[in-house]
């Protein structure tokens, strides 16, 4: 098991490496000129040439990537020759807009998604998981129909339609939710859990009613599947009651797909719910995200695709060890 | 005279008393009648055999013995009579407490019949505490030492282990143990050497008889292998189209065989003394279940309707009767009504 946990850790910096390597290229090689989007309006060549200088961008290739690696190991230097500033480990290099730490607009954004991405995960795996298992209890009956029915609308509605649709209704019409301020970001803070369960409740909503579809589909077709199997025959010739079958024996095996699909999409989300975050105005990683390419500051999108790209990986990684735990088969020795 | 429809041996309360089972299920494409009018008697202590090819309704008998069909879609009607009561009318709820404790069963496939994430002790420990209100650590003696009455070495250690880690012939044992453990009346085995090499095979059969002589359960043995019957079992009912079609002892099943469809199974058994070999097939196909034939559902493959006056193999289903001559078993076939006839047939 520990051999297992390293070699897949040592598989995850490298596959970090790979993605840095590539982001970085891509921004090199992409259209946008951060050096004369920082100079401003009246420009001249010598002060693109300045600023370029400045942003550290004269340097070839292949050492700007070096140094940038490098503020992940110890901090360093950044700005142009003489007018350095000292950017403290990790450092991720400093904004092309704000000349802000990227370590720092990161801390700031992180609560924020982390805010949206807990109690949507909650919400929709008790939702999905539960509906999904009833549904299978109850196939082909008029509940079944129904759950299954409510999914196929949920999985098509995207989260710009449910999201606006939700503002428009309790928000603007009915008035009895809050729109999402920027002045909660975690339940600790001075609004309390209250105030943070409310101000964060229609995103969570948004979210889970696209991700709950799926994990009802996921969650019924796997339990239906299960239920057909030979181990669940045997459970109920030994006189097991149906709640025993259908928990200690059903679930344990119905729901392990869920738990990979779970695992992956906490990585995903992580890395921030760009549309989510864009509708309710929630500065959370992903909204940061959508500024930054916009504006081509490249230190904060490359950050944040790193990220994403790392909590994917490590998703990745601890749903093969999830998987571990729960089936012996995939034990390794 | 054995004009009783019953097979001859029947003691007093037989421990099993099968009239007239049928199974059906509905389907989009129609009713499946699976199993019509199935008939069996079973002695305490002794072993049935039944025999059919694949599709005759033998594993849906078996489940019905078990009420798996309860709360569910399929139709079961007729007597099940376990010890004198019926179970047919049981619901889910009454029948648990049958299940496992008095009735089991062990699965043709060990592997995928065990569950995959529980260590196969726990799962013979769990079928003992269903019926038994002992501890967790109680049950767990009682299925390491149930392990080790399954004959697999070194039961205390063996009993953390998962199904994959077992082999075939070990899993099998596992699954006896599981299915034993509460000690029932009755044990069905449906096919449970037929994922196993011939060695294991013979193993596996004569555990299960050694047991059987410990514990005086009745035992039902669903397989495709004569030489399986020869070996094992007092009586033997031949299945076909979902129906019984021969009840007789093991001796006068090889002897005396008076249904056509037995006389094929016997003679495309290339040797009696090569015991397990495996039933070739007769021409032909069963019948569709879907929609079954007014006469006999042998008809359209038999050999000797010819020999029956009046087409009435293709128009009159012949009854489980016993013949017309002396000492004869049930069968259902109009030639039996008829004995020289059926002389000539062989
Ligand atoms: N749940 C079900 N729904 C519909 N048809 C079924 C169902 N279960 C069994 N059948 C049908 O009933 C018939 C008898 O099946 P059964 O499994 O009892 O045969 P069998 O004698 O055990 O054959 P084998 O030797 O292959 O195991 C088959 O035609 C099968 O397709
Ligand atoms: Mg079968």
């Amino acid at each position: 098991m520990t051999g297992f946990l390293m070699r897949r850790f040592a598989a995850m910096i490298a596959l970090l490496l790979v993605i840095s390597f590539v982001t970085f290229s891509l921004f090199q090689l992409g259209p946008a000129d951060p050096a004369s989007a920082a100079c401003g309006q009246e420009c001249t060549p010598a002060r693109v040439a300045e600023a370029r200088v400045a942003l550290g961008m004269d340097k070839p290739f292949l050492s700007q990537y070096v140094s940038y690696m490098s503020g992940l190991l110890d901090s360093r230097l950044v700005g142009a020759p003489g007018a350095q500033t000292v950017c403290e480990w990790p450092c991720l290099g400093k904004s092309f807009q704000t000349n802000e730490d990227v370590t720092a607009i990161i801390e700031r954004a992180l609560p924020y998604t982390l805010s949206v991405a807990s109690g949507a995960i909650v919400l929709w795996t008790v939702v999905g998981v539960g509906l999904g298992l009833l549904a299978a209890l109850r196939k082909d009956k008029f509940t079944d129909k129904l759950i299954v029915g409510a999914a196929s609308v949920g999985v098509s509605l995207p989260i710009p339609v449910t999201g606006l649709l939700l503002l428009l209704v309790f928000v603007s019409t009915f008035d009895v939710l809050p729109f999402t301020t920027n002045e909660i970001s975690s339940p600790f803070g001075e609004a309390g859990p209250g105030g943070w369960f409310l101000n964060y409740l229609l995103p969570w909503v948004a979210l889970a009613v696209l991700f709950s579809a799926q994990y009802i589909r996921v969650t019924r077709g796997n339990m239906l599947e299960t239920f057909g199997e030979d181990f669940m025959r045997t459970a109920r010739s030994k006189g097991l009651s149906r709640p025993g079958i259908v928990f200690k024996h059903g679930a344990r095996a119905g729901i392990t797909p869920v738990v990979t699909m779970l695992g992956l999409d906490i990585g995903l989300l992580l890395g921030g719910a760009v549309l989510t975050e864009q509708i309710f105005s929630v500065p959370g990683i992903g909204f940061t995200a959508v500024r930054a390419a916009q504006a081509g500051d490249l230190p904060v999108t490359m950050a944040i695709t790193m990220m994403a790209a790392f909590f994917i990986i490590v998703a990745n990684v601890v749903v093969d060890a999830a998987y571990a735990v729960i089936d012996p088969r995939v034990r390794v020795s | 005279m054995a004009t009783t429809p019953q097979g001859s041996t029947s003691t007093p309360a037989p421990m099993l008393d099968i009239r007239d089972l049928r199974v059906s299920f509905p389907t989009d494409d129609g009713v499946v009648h699976a199993v019509n009018g199935m008939d069996l008697t079973l002695a305490r202590g002794e072993t049935v055999g039944i025999v059919g090819e694949s599709g005759s309704g033998k594993t849906v008998t078996s489940q019905a013995l078990m009420g798996l069909f309860k709360d569910t879609s399929a139709t079961v009607t007729g007597e099940i009579r376990l010890d004198g009561e019926d179970l047919v009318p049981l619901t889910e709820a009454q029948m648990r407490a049958y299940r496992g404790k008095k009735i089991a069963m062990i699965f043709q496939d060990p592997l995928s019949a065990m569950h995959p994430f529980y260590p196969v002790g726990a799962q013979i420990a769990e079928a003992y505490r269903v019926h038994n209100k002992v501890s967790k650590k109680a049950a767990a003696a009682v299925a390491v030492d149930m392990l080790g009455r399954v004959g697999i070495p070194d039961p205390a250690r063996r009993y953390s282990s998962y199904p994959h880690e077992f082999s075939g012939g070990m899993r099998q044992r596992a699954m006896i143990a599981m299915a034993l453990v509460c000690e029932p009346e009755l044990l069905i085995a449906d096919e449970p050497t037929t994922a196993l090499d011939v060695t294991v095979q013979a193993q596996i059969l004569d555990l299960l008889g050694e047991l059987q002589s410990e514990t005086g359960a009745s035992v039902i043995m669903v397989t495709h292998d004569l030489g399986v019957v020869a070996e094992v079992c007092h009586q033997v009912v031949v299945m076909y189209g979902g129906e019984c079609v021969e009840q007789a002892t093991v001796a006068d099943i090889f002897r005396d065989p008076r249904h056509p469809y037995t006389q094929g199974l016997l003679a495309s058994m290339p040797s009696l003394a090569g015991k397990s070999e495996r039933l070739a097939p007769i021409p032909g196909f069963p019948p569709s279940l879907l929609a079954l034939p007014d006469g006999c559902l042998f008809a359209d493959r038999c050999p000797q309707t010819h020999l029956v006056p009046d087409q009435a193999c293709t128009t009159t289903r012949p009854t489980l009767t016993g013949g017309a001559g002396s000492a004869s078993h049930p069968s259902r076939c109009h030639l039996t009504l008829t004995e020289p006839v059926r002389e000539v047939a062989r």
